[in-house]
């Protein structure tokens, strides 16, 4: 994965057919596909579903996405508005009860959505560290089991008395990334639809 | 600690992951606590391991990804013409595979506009043995819906789709069929589907 180009290049590059770009683009918002779906609790056939039909969407609108800093929740909210519709379409062939005045809980998938697009960014801003820092900081922070400093030392072919002050340059660094990130989506590109159930076809 | 002698970054790292001794632990929380600047670099690190872990569930499945590479179109493909963009045969969704199931899940698209076409396996008891819903961005186009069933060029059989654009046939097609998608949104007729 090129991890450093510009998402704007890269959209603009996967609208135009590149497959490269698209494979790039499939690797970098995996995770974010992932963790959306994942929050619902699909079964795992339907989850696969979602997961590819967001990419799909995707492909089919690149060449409209005007905000290239809104991506990442744009694919979210794809993602989302998939998992409902699919929740929907069960629920209406009776596979699954939910509640005819079920509304989407929209505070709540604000916060989710937040958390989501704060996930990608960290990656995001990870992937344009060195692969040293990078690995370090995966190994300490962003790992469901994080390694201990004897065993990062082993992987990282360190010291294990460098990775403290390593670890503290690897992180200040990362945090400076994500301040000059761009900011996030303009308010077209967005829509959580609040207060009302998502039925039919997502972006 | 003096307010003038902030700890090193390093230092609070080692604070806020119990890497200091007793007495380290007790300076640096002695400062912390009366220091906006430090106590504001604490939450932020914590901060950035909340968000991360609430918002990542790792990685996709390889196989997951991989389909997502082979399914995406790429330039050069013929556009306009309504086309097959998943088959559950071809894709082997899990619990799809004709092998396992006997059922088949077809998604048609042609310009924005999909038709996701679901065959029921033969010999179960689903009442409707074709069934699908229309996928379009824009729902108002699912109003007034018809959908024809067609066999060897014949309408068999014809269903008013619901608001939601979703329709059901009680009848089974004997081998081949097309679906005629007929509206003031919509028209749109699908290749031969087979169960």
């Amino acid at each position: 994965m090129a991890e450093s180009v510009d998402t704007g290049d890269l959209l603009a590059r996967a609208a135009r057919g590149d497959d490269d770009a698209w494979r790039e683009i499939v690797a970098r918002y995996q995770r974010l596909v992932y963790a959306t779906v994942w929050g619902f609790r699909l079964a795992p056939e339907d989850a696969e579903d979602v997961f590819q039909e967001t990419f799909l969407r995707l492909h089919r609108h690149a060449a409209r996405l005007r905000n290239p800093a809104g991506l990442a929740r744009w694919i979210a909210l794809t993602a989302r508005r998939l998992c409902l519709d699919h929740l929907e379409r069960r629920r209406v062939r009776g596979e699954i009860q939910m509640a005819d005045d079920y509304i989407d809980p929209a505070p709540e998938a604000s916060e989710q959505l937040e958390r989501l697009e704060r996930a990608q960014a960290i990656r995001e801003a990870l992937a344009l560290l060195s692969p040293r820092c990078r690995v370090l900081l995966e190994h300490l922070y962003f790992r469901a089991e994080p390694l201990s400093y004897r065993d990062i030392a082993r992987v990282l072919d360190m010291p294990v008395g460098s990775i403290g002050p390593t670890r503290a340059r690897c992180l200040e660094s990362l945090l400076r990334k994500l301040e000059q990130a761009p900011a996030g989506i303009s308010a077209g590109d967005s829509g959580v639809r609040s207060g009302s159930r998502p039925i039919g076809g997502a972006p | 600690m003096s307010r003038s002698a902030h700890p090193t970054w390093e230092r609070l790292l080692d604070y806020a992951e119990s890497r200091l001794s007793a007495a380290g632990t007790r300076s640096v929380r002695a400062h912390v606590e009366t220091c906006d600047r430090c106590g504001g670099k604490l939450r932020d690190f914590d901060r950035l391991r909340d968000d991360f872990a609430a918002g990542d569930a790792g990685d996709a499945p390889e196989s997951w990804l991989l389909r997502a590479e082979s399914r995406l179109p790429i330039a050069g493909r013929a556009a306009g013409a309504p086309r097959v963009t998943f088959d559950s045969l071809v894709d082997a969704l899990p619990g799809m595979r004709a092998g396992l199931e006997g059922g088949r899940q077809y998604v048609v698209e042609e310009g924005g506009v999909e038709v996701e076409v679901s065959i029921a396996p033969e010999g179960g008891d689903e009442p409707w043995p074709v069934s699908g819903q229309l996928l379009a961005e824009d729902t108002t186009r699912a109003r007034d819906l018809d959908v024809d069933l067609l066999e060897d060029g014949r309408v068999v059989a014809t269903v008013r789709a619901t608001a939601h654009g979703e329709f059901l046939f009680a009848h089974r097609p004997r081998g081949a069929f097309r679906l005629r998608l007929r509206g003031p949104g919509v028209t749109l007729e699908t290749p031969d589907l087979a169960p």
